[in-house]
């Protein structure tokens, strides 16, 4: 022993180290600083884990939009840049990088709006801290933060507790969890006509949320809730948790959250324990689309996903905007878009475009566009959802309700039907 | 002539009040384990041996794992922290090799041959590279104090770890794999069991046997006890105690290897930081059983993996069934520090 295990350790060590300083910063790819010509528009999506391939689509979907305006708003040139909010060790969108990320677009002076986040929960830890921006409140657009509280009354102190300077900066072109959550239970009730459900959550701020307002319906309605119980991401298996659930007997499981959650393996063990989804049926949010791993079990067959907005293959059936976007899409990258959240990235992206070009070039400004006055309308002509979006100034909302219903059918989510919301 | 004193050994020490409360305390929180055991299988039965059958399933894992850690233990009393992230390496490796490279998704012989070849690879890499970490890296650290070997164990964990998230790994995200049996299963009465389950405890069980014989009835295992007791002393009794120390961590890599595959096999998910958890359950598995003994590790890998199953089907729920095994095992090292199945020591760690 001595000095070759030695030399070996140090070179090894040394690797690490190199390794270790090449992965973690983002480039700085801002252009010229403040004042200037050139405005910044940041996306806030988890990067990496389950949902990187969605996220990374969603970020060409808004480029191949901002090229087809010829990265131009009004007299401002427009530049996006990509953030992550998800960790290698996490897998998944992390709170304590979205809190940094929070920090940075604070911090940028030519940042004027931030496109997301993916995930409710880092929605929630960004808003505030954009909101009170010194030189904002800076304007946040989420094309998939679906939970109620963010924008209506849900849990004590939501929705002000994201805007503690008191005026609102937090937008989106989605609908909302109350409302997925409530069609999602009158199409379990009304189409699939099941009587007893048993809810698991994923115990994060989304997953939580989108469970209870599917109970609140599904009680409404008539279907016996046996009950609303969070699982154990790390846990080994599910095997003896749906044993639990078969003595209940339901026939139908509701799922609140998202697939990075350990979904795989709780969708095995649904399968392998209570039976295919046709003899218990199985129900998922939006958390549940757009994930290529998910689509590739063949467990997902017969999975019924809800989602809130109209799906990609409708979209481009119904031609205009979008559908042109999506051709766009295909030519630049080879393939459709993997998540049906692609097209409503562009359209948050719109809604700040449409921001941009009523403003001063401020955050400030740009804030004030959708916030004060009439607010912001995107014509349907040209909105990438196929519909007039229009976010009312009093709350942040969309005024487009759409949910879809989807099945997994051959390795593939297609669309079942537009599920009616009052 | 004076009576003759009483050698100090058989004055029997009176127990104080607090001592007697304590284990009476203890026996009446067993009994009441057991009445409500004993009410839940009356109230449920088929649930009951449903819970069982899956516990016993995920129990037999745990067991496994557990044994190549106290393995370790037993000859050179090193916590290997780093064992449950071999063993995710393991479990990665032989899911590269059984599905990626021959896609073994259903019971034929050209499966049975992949998952062979996959048990023998997993098992060979797994050892190689825990030979290697005690040749790079415990073994120079033999004489120093507890606490650096220790350490070295946890960063070894994180540089598997490193590994395993690796994107020809298992990345940052939960991975499915494809298996022989799938979700298949036969039942008894109502009761389903998954051939897996039968499978892993056709394997657990006799590796019990073949570790025991192998420690206590061989000319290695008698150099092995040898070493434990006293590594100066076995050097002077002619015993190569680098040699004897490497084996065992071939034993130990094997059994993580042995481990990985089945785990693989039976439940069909990695991802690259499972071996944290279920390192964790091993180890207390086998703290659980008495560390350093090969039994204990097992028993204790049972009851955990039961205990667990329980839990979550009749107890408190999912969400609580880590604080629910180690409420019971800082409650056993209470009343009973040693283990279920070890033997009473003055100083350990």
């Amino acid at each position: 022993m001595g000095k070759p295990v030695r030399v070996f350790a140090i070179v090894a060590v040394a690797a690490l180290g190199i390794a270790a300083c090449g992965g973690g910063s983002d480039s700085d790819s801002s252009g010229s600083d403040g004042g200037g010509k050139t405005l910044v528009i940041a996306s806030e999506l988890p990067l990496q884990g389950s949902s990187a391939d969605a996220s990374t689509d969603t970020n060409n979907m808004i480029k191949v939009y901002l090229e087809s305006i010829g990265n131009k708003a009004g007299d401002y040139n427009i530049e996006l840049k990509e953030y992550d909010n998800s960790t290698a060790t996490a897998g998944q969108w992390d709170a304590a990088t979205c809190t940094a990320n929070a920090q940075k677009h604070v911090a940028a002076a030519n940042e004027v709006a931030v496109m997301g986040a993916y995930n409710s929960g880092c929605s929630k830890l960004l808003a505030p801290v954009l909101n009170q921006d010194p030189k904002g409140p800076m304007l946040e657009v989420s094309h998939a933060s679906t939970n109620t509280g963010l924008t209506k009354a849900a849990d004590p102190g939501e929705p002000e507790l994201y805007a503690p300077s008191g005026k609102k900066s937090f937008a989106r072109v989605t609908t909302t969890d109350d409302v997925q959550g409530t069609a999602a239970a009158d199409f379990a009730s009304e189409t699939l006509k099941v009587k007893k459900c048993y809810i698991l959550n994923d115990n994060q701020t989304y997953g939580q949320g989108i469970a209870k307002a599917f109970e609140a319906r599904a009680k409404e309605v008539g279907i016996e809730v046996v009950a609303n119980e969070p699982y154990d991401e790390k846990a080994t298996n599910y095997t003896a948790l749906f044993e639990k659930i078969k003595a209940t007997n339901p026939d139908c499981l509701y799922v609140g959250g998202i697939y990075d959650v350990n979904g795989g393996q709780l969708l095995k063990d649904k399968v392998s324990v209570l039976g295919d989804n046709e003899t218990v049926k199985m129900m998922a949010p939006d958390g549940w689309t757009g994930y290529p791993a998910l689509d590739a079990q063949k467990e997902s067959e017969g999975l019924y996903a809800t989602f809130t907005g109209l799906a990609t293959a409708q979209l481009e059936e119904q031609g205009g905007a979008a559908a042109a976007l999506l051709k766009a899409y295909q030519e630049k990258y080879g393939s459709a878009p993997r998540t049906n959240y692609a097209l409503y990235g562009a359209a948050a992206v719109q809604v700040i475009v449409e921001a941009i070009e009523k403003s001063d070039g401020t955050k400030k400004g740009v804030r004030d566009a959708v916030f004060e006055g009439e607010g912001i309308k995107v014509p349907a002509e040209e909105s990438a959802t196929g519909k007039e979006i229009v976010i009312d100034p009093a709350t942040g909302d969309t005024t487009a309700k759409d949910v879809s219903v989807l099945i997994g059918k051959d390795g593939k989510q297609t669309f079942v039907q537009a599920q009616a919301v009052e | 002539m004076t009576t003759p004193a009483i050698a100090a050994s058989e004055v029997k020490p009176r127990r104080r009040p607090q001592e007697v409360a304590a284990n009476s305390l203890g026996l009446l929180l067993l009994a009441a384990v057991g009445i409500w055991l004993v009410y839940e299988l009356v109230a449920h039965p088929q649930q009951f041996a449903s819970l069982l059958v899956a516990g016993v399933g995920n129990g037999a894992l745990y067991a496994l794992i557990a044994l190549g850690y106290t393995m370790v233990y037993g000859i050179i009393e090193l916590i290997n922290f780093s064992h449950g992230d071999l063993f995710m390496l393991a479990t990665v490796l032989s899911g590269i090799v059984a599905a990626s490279w021959f896609s073994a998704d259903s019971f034929t012989i050209g499966a049975v041959g992949a998952v062979a070849l996959a048990l023998l690879i997993a098992i060979v890499v797994a050892a190689t590279v825990n030979v290697a970490a005690e040749r790079v890296a415990y073994r120079r650290l033999r004489r120093a104090p507890k606490l650096a070997p220790l350490i070295t164990a946890v960063g070894l964990s994180f540089m598997y770890q490193w590994v395993g998230q690796r994107n020809f790994m298992t990345g940052s995200a939960p991975k499915q794999w494809s298996t022989m049996f799938g979700n298949d299963s036969f039942s008894i009465g109502s009761v389903r069991v998954p051939y897996t389950t039968v499978v892993v405890l056709a394997v657990t069980v006799p590796l019990l046997l073949i570790m025991v014989y192998l420690v206590q009835r061989t000319r290695a295992g008698k150099a092995m006890r040898a070493v434990a007791q006293d590594q100066d002393a076995a050097r002077l009794m002619g015993i190569d105690v680098d040699r004897t120390i490497a084996f065992v961590f071939a034993l130990g890599g094997g059994l993580a290897g042995a481990a990985g595959l089945l785990y693989l096999q039976s439940v069909g998910t990695t991802n690259y930081n499972l071996g944290f958890r279920l390192g964790l359950i091993a180890f207390t598995a086998a703290v659980l059983g008495g560390i350093g003994n090969l039994q204990g590790a097992v028993l204790g890998g049972f009851l955990i993996g039961i205990l667990q199953s329980l839990n979550d089907g009749f107890l408190l729920g999912q969400q609580w069934s880590m604080t629910v095994v180690f409420t019971v095992l800082i409650l056993l090292m209470v009343f009973k520090p040693e283990g279920i199945l070890g033997t009473a020591t003055t100083e350990k760690v």
